[in-house]
């Protein structure tokens, strides 16, 4: 005979408004397999906590039954209390006389009613439950980061030096991501290579870290702790073991092509190392731009490489890594400016985009650090800064902010100023946002020191000026004077809405981790989860969630490093033991279950003829419980005579 | 008898006494008139032929203009108004007319009272709001007119820096939308700015939260002009013979009542 | 093919030198323009207001009329009646309330459920001749005249009803580069040229005519191209109130662009009716040899 406790909730006013407690104990306290019914105001309390392990204790209970809110919220926190009390934690049933009674009727004695009708249901329920015990994995102690930017290289840098092995896989050549473009970040205008190179370096050396660059993430399958991941690693055409990285072959190469690191600002040739402190400082062949590999001819770099490190017969390879958790750090791109119309669909040299205007002011960019017209040469005397374009734009763009515009288009300005002194900057804006640590301080300096103007309205056209300067015409307003603005500019600098990297899409699907409508991967909730994905053991970190400065992006990293590490650091995963199980009698291995099976978790066992169950992979869905055509597939404490019998109590 | 715009020409001339054409012209756009300098040439030169006011040919950068005389006509048109008043009413209009005199007499204006548009303050740099003047009815009228939601503007002002128009208005595209969200009826329907709308749609091309501000202009010009008051009179529209129908039309349907 | 053409009331009148050589063209071209029977005004403007149906039964029953004519399509000339029909043709196709309050209202009438579609010439030169097509029947290149095109705001804006698109427009340079003309790109080619107010206060419109010519002329243009008569009217007899206003204003020859097929085409020039246009443009292109007489 069972001796099941019932504690009946008043969640505050959230149940007792509608549905009389009461009257619930009473009624249930009759109940032949009740022992014990109580009713108390906040079950999930540190008292009513105590109130449950007293009374298993007191009463000699061998089930609870909490009568509260969704499980969804405190089921955990009941299972874990009465495993305290010395009683199976799968003993336990919660039954939801809130979200599903009093939040949904008005009347007090239906409600009521109810409420004593979902009760009898779970205890039919638990009258038939089994002690469960959860299921133990081994974890795989290696970390997968994905992207080798400042936020994968932070992340990677704290898992590694908390003693575990990571795995850096980057699609470019080099890590070091957007921060190897900038020239210097705001507010401290810290030269970004400077401070971004140490950290470059120690990833570099770090003896658990290793980095796969110019490589990509190709199938992911399994599950937290025992992730299987395949990973293409492209042919650079170059044997990185042999070569030195001592640039001769660029040195000598024909070809030149518009650089992607420079953002067609300037050239690179068609073997190359995209920037000087890259990390390996290894280079890789561009093939659809090589003369060799379009004609068959000129090989120069092959006869110059002293070490004998160039192979043009190199093929990809694909390589299979083991890891326990994998976290996500893609990065953000800039939108395209050829996608607005009004400001030339993006064929007037002389407009362009913020990540471009950072490689004009880059000391080692296609100018040497010095502020020149694209078109001309020319050193602009009128720079016109366009804050918000594709930005706050729901009708023709991205409807979100993006964050950072605001800051690096006030440091441009700066910077420019500083570069140009009896030059003139002009920053169209709508909103100014600076709510980081000295942000404020540092657009008020811009503003009041470098005498720039700021201009509260935005841009409606930008157009090409008739004479032979080149000049661009940009049509603005201010509202806050009440007069349309009309600047004939050298140069114009578009705050491009950030986006997410190029292939984020393809890559989440075969995490299967969800992205939103713009392609930003969907944290588990967005206060209190913000570094992880539903996923469990999959982490996201930087701008692959959302648009973020640095400070945030390594304040992430770290959050999403530690995180990982509280799996990592685990010696065993404890799985929840309410999946699917196979009745070795009826099965007559048809293998239809696993046919159905969405997370590969059924397999026919050819010796004994019967289906099985990956307790590690299933994760109770019950598809394979429906689709038995014998009834051989039960799934733990859900079993058809449970909930027949929960059926027949309420009907 | 007199035109609203020949009287209002003659008060021009009442005050001035000799003034020529452009003169008048200016005076009459410093007071918010649109007019155009030929129509009020045309006016002047009709006003002269009927002997109504007074013309002096001067010489003028090597060639010669006119100027105008103040014709002193007191006598002339209140006799012609009471003939008026007596052939369309007889004794009993006189007797009204005698009544409204003494009535006013005091006052300094005769004038109908407008309705149902909130004033805003009397002083014209200073809004007082109040749940009254957001949860307007009007604006709510503008909204079911236009089909927009006045509110979605977030006055990034880059209707006003397209807008053709825009350097002859008074207020900006935008500052007139916001007023429109702060309830600010009257500034609006007395500005020059939505009679110099000329429905382009470049503002609704480009609106980022795709605000169609065309049709909020429009439902502004309706609210005068459903009150079968005209923004100007067609009778006193000077047309030229080549100048298209779809000008002429689309320019009363945009303007007239 | 035949083409259901609605003309609208000024291309019968006052812009009869829009309309003329259009037809003449188009025959050429292989295919006839026939004036819709019994067709009403538009109303040249669509009614902004969202809460009066009244102002949409003109073009509605101009489409009627189109479908009484058991065609489909409906090919017109002048900008302000193509985007008047178009825009009420969108309402009837997206709000079904408006599109059957609409029909019955007009009991007389057949229902209109929006299967006419309303085609401007231009789109129909580029769609269905194709501007290769054009360019095999040009029989008097234009030498490389320099054109620049002018399209005024109707015929771009709002999106969904323009021809081509609102911020870099290409259709009559196209037709322009077809002609063996030389396009020139002005960025003010979709700026508004004051439109109707023309009528009554044209300090606006002088200085919108003064800022697209001046800058069609210092970009080298010998002449401006529309396809609209009001733009035509602004752009051309406003010159005279510009120059009154501007002393150094340069005047500049306006030409429809259906004069510039038909000149192209190898048609009397005698149809272009050059006398209407208050800037002759007739020794500019006497001077290009492309006409026989100044």
């Amino acid at each position: 005979m069972k001796r099941i406790g019932v504690f009946v909730c008043h969640c505050g006013l959230n149940i007792s408004e509608t549905v009389d407690v009461k009257k619930v104990v009473d009624i249930i306290s009759k109940h032949p397999n009740v022992a014990y019914a109580v009713d108390y105001t906040y079950m999930c309390s540190d008292p009513g906590q105590e109130m449950i392990k007293s009374a298993i204790k007191e009463k000699k209970l061998d089930g609870v039954i909490v009568a509260a809110c969704s499980p969804t919220l405190h089921e955990i926190t009941f299972r874990n209390a009465i495993a305290t009390a010395g009683l199976n934690p799968y003993q336990f049933e919660n039954a939801n006389i809130r979200e599903q009674c009093s939040w949904v009727h008005k009347d007090k004695n239906t409600a009521t009613d109810k409420a004593v009708e979902i009760i009898n249901s779970m205890i039919e329920k638990l009258k038939l439950n089994q002690s469960l015990t959860a299921i133990n994995i081994p974890i795989t102690k290696k970390a997968l980061v994905i992207g080798g930017g400042i936020s994968g290289m932070q992340t990677a840098l704290d898992i590694a030096n908390s003693g575990y092995e990571v795995l850096i896989v980057e699609k470019t050549s080099s890590i070091g991501g957007r921060m190897s473009q900038l020239s210097e970040t705001f507010p401290t205008l810290d030269c970004a290579s400077c401070i971004l190179t140490p950290k470059t370096v120690e990833v570099g050396h770090h003896p658990k870290i290793k980095l796969l660059t110019y490589s990509e993430v190709e199938e992911v399958e399994g599950y937290l702790g025992n992730f299987k991941v395949k990973i293409r690693k492209k042919a650079p055409f170059v044997d990185w073991d042999k070569c030195t990285g001592c640039g001769l072959c660029s040195e000598y190469c024909p070809t030149k092509v518009p650089s992607e690191f420079d953002r067609n600002m300037g050239t690179r040739k068609a073997i190359y190392i995209p920037f000087p402190q890259a990390v390996p400082k290894k280079p890789v062949i561009d093939s659809k731009n090589c003369i060799y590999f379009n004609t068959g001819k000129c090989r120069l770099c092959e006869k110059q490489c002293p070490t004998g490190a160039i192979d043009y017969d190199q093929k990809e390879t694909f390589l299979k890594e083991n890891v326990g958790v994998i976290i996500v750090a893609t990065g953000f791109d800039l939108l395209s400016k050829e996608n607005i119309g009004e400001y030339g669909y993006g064929k007037y040299k002389d407009v362009i985009d913020g990540l471009q205007f950072e490689r004009l002011l880059s000391a080692s960019g296609p100018t040497a650090g010095k502020i020149k017209r694209p078109s001309d040469g020319k050193i602009p005397k009128e720079v016109v800064f366009v804050q918000c374009v594709g930005s706050r734009d729901p009708e023709h763009g991205m409807p979100y902010c993006s964050k950072i515009c605001c800051m690096y288009t006030a440091k441009h300005a700066l910077l420019y100023k500083h570069a140009v002194h009896d030059g003139q900057a002009y920053v169209f804006y709508i909103d100014i946002r600076s709510g980081g640590k000295g942000y404020e301080e540092f657009v008020q300096r811009a503003i009041e020191d470098e005498k720039i103007v700021y201009l509260r309205g935005k841009v409606s056209r930008i157009f090409l000026d008739s004479g032979d300067d080149g000049k661009l015409i940009v049509w603005g307003v201010d509202t806050l004077a009440g007069k349309k603005i009309e600047i004939s500019a050298d140069l114009v600098v578009l705050a491009m809405a950030a986006v997410p990297n190029v292939g984020v899409k393809e890559l989440a699907k075969k995490l299967k981790i969800s992205t939103d409508a713009h392609g930003f991967i969907t944290e588990a909730h967005p206060k209190l989860r913000p570094v992880e994905t539903l996923t469990a053991g999959i982490f996201l970190t930087g701008c692959a969630q959302a648009p973020k400065d640095i400070p945030e992006t390594v304040a992430q990293a770290s959050g999403a490093a530690a995180r990982a590490i509280t799996f990592l650091s685990k010696s065993e995963l404890e799985m929840d033991p309410l999946i699917s199980t196979v009745d070795e009698e009826i099965c007559a291995g048809c293998g239809v279950c696993v046919e159905v099976c969405a997370y590969k978790a059924r397999e026919l066992n050819e010796i004994k003829k019967i289906a099985e169950v990956n307790e590690a992979l299933c994760i109770g869905c019950g598809a394979c419980i429906s689709a038995c055509p014998s009834n051989a597939s039960i799934h733990k404490n859900f079993t058809k005579e449970q909930i027949l019998r929960m059926i027949e109590e309420v009907t | 008898m007199l035109g609203s715009l020949e009287k209002r020409i003659l008060s021009v001339l009442f005050k001035e006494k000799k003034v020529t054409a452009r003169d008048i012209f200016r005076k009459l756009r410093a007071e918010g008139i649109a007019i155009t300098y030929v129509t009020v040439n045309t006016v002047l030169s009709r006003l002269y032929k009927r002997g109504m006011v007074n013309r002096i040919t001067e010489p003028y950068r090597g060639s010669f203009r006119y100027t105008y005389e103040y014709k002193d006509l007191k006598e002339e048109l209140i006799n012609d108004l009471l003939g008026d008043v007596n052939l369309l009413f007889g004794e009993e209009g006189i007797d009204l007319l005698k009544v409204k005199l003494d009535a006013e007499k005091g006052t300094e204006k005769m004038v109908v009272k407008e309705k149902n548009i909130p004033i805003s303050d009397s002083a014209p740099m200073r809004i007082s709001l109040s749940r009254n003047k957001i949860q307007n009815s009007i604006i709510k009228k503008i909204e079911d007119i236009s089909g927009q939601k006045v509110l979605s503007c977030y006055q990034c002002g880059k209707c006003s820096a397209g807008c053709p128009m825009v350097t002859l208005m008074d207020l900006l595209p935008n500052q007139i939308i916001r007023l429109v969200q702060l309830g600010q009826i009257k500034d609006v329907t007395d500005s020059k700015t939505i009679w110099l709308c000329a429905s382009c749609f470049s503002c609704t091309a480009r609106c980022p939260k795709g605000v169609d501000l065309a049709k909020v202009m429009e439902a502004l010009r309706l609210l005068i002009l459903r009150k079968s008051t005209n923004y100007i009179e067609p009778s006193e529209l000077d047309i030229d013979e080549n100048l298209p129908q779809i000008a002429l039309v689309s320019n009363l349907r945009k303007k007239t009542g | 093919m035949e083409l259901c053409y609605y003309p609208g009331c000024t291309l019968k009148t006052t812009a009869k030198n829009f309309g003329i050589p259009a037809i003449a063209s188009i025959e050429k071209l292989g295919h006839k323009m026939v004036e819709l029977p019994r067709w009403n005004c538009c109303g040249t403007v669509h009614s902004l207001a969202s809460d009066d149906l009244i102002h949409q039964l003109a073009p509605v029953r101009t489409l009627i009329r189109v479908l009484e004519t058991r065609k489909d399509k409906v090919v017109t000339l002048c900008a302000m009646c193509y985007n008047t029909l178009k825009q009420a043709n969108k309402i009837i196709l997206e709000d079904t309330e408006k599109r059957d309050r609409i029909n019955n209202f007009l009991d007389e009438e057949k229902n209109y459920s929006g299967n006419v579609s309303v085609v401007h010439l231009l789109e129909f030169l580029r769609d269905e001749v194709g501007f290769d097509e054009i360019k095999n029947k040009v029989k008097r290149p234009l030498n490389g005249l320099k054109l620049s095109p002018y399209y005024g705001c109707l015929l771009l804006r709002p999106e969904g009803i323009g021809i081509d698109d609102s911020e870099a427009p290409q259709i009559m340079e196209d037709l322009i580069t077809a002609l063996g003309g030389e396009a020139v790109d002005s960025p003010f080619k979709s700026e508004c040229c004051g439109s109707y107010h023309t009528v009554d206060d044209i300090e606006p419109v002088i200085e919108r005519t003064k800022m697209i010519i001046d800058d069609s002329n210092s970009r080298g243009a010998d002449a401006i191209v529309v396809g609209c008569p009001l733009c035509f009217y602004n752009l051309d007899y406003r010159q005279l109130d510009t120059k009154e206003k501007y002393k150094e204003f340069s005047s500049i020859p306006v030409f429809y662009f259906t004069q510039i097929l038909a000149i192209a085409l190898g048609l009397d020039e005698t149809i272009c009716a050059f006398d209407d246009h208050f800037v002759d443009p007739r020794p500019m292109l006497l001077n290009k040899k492309l006409v026989l007489s100044g």
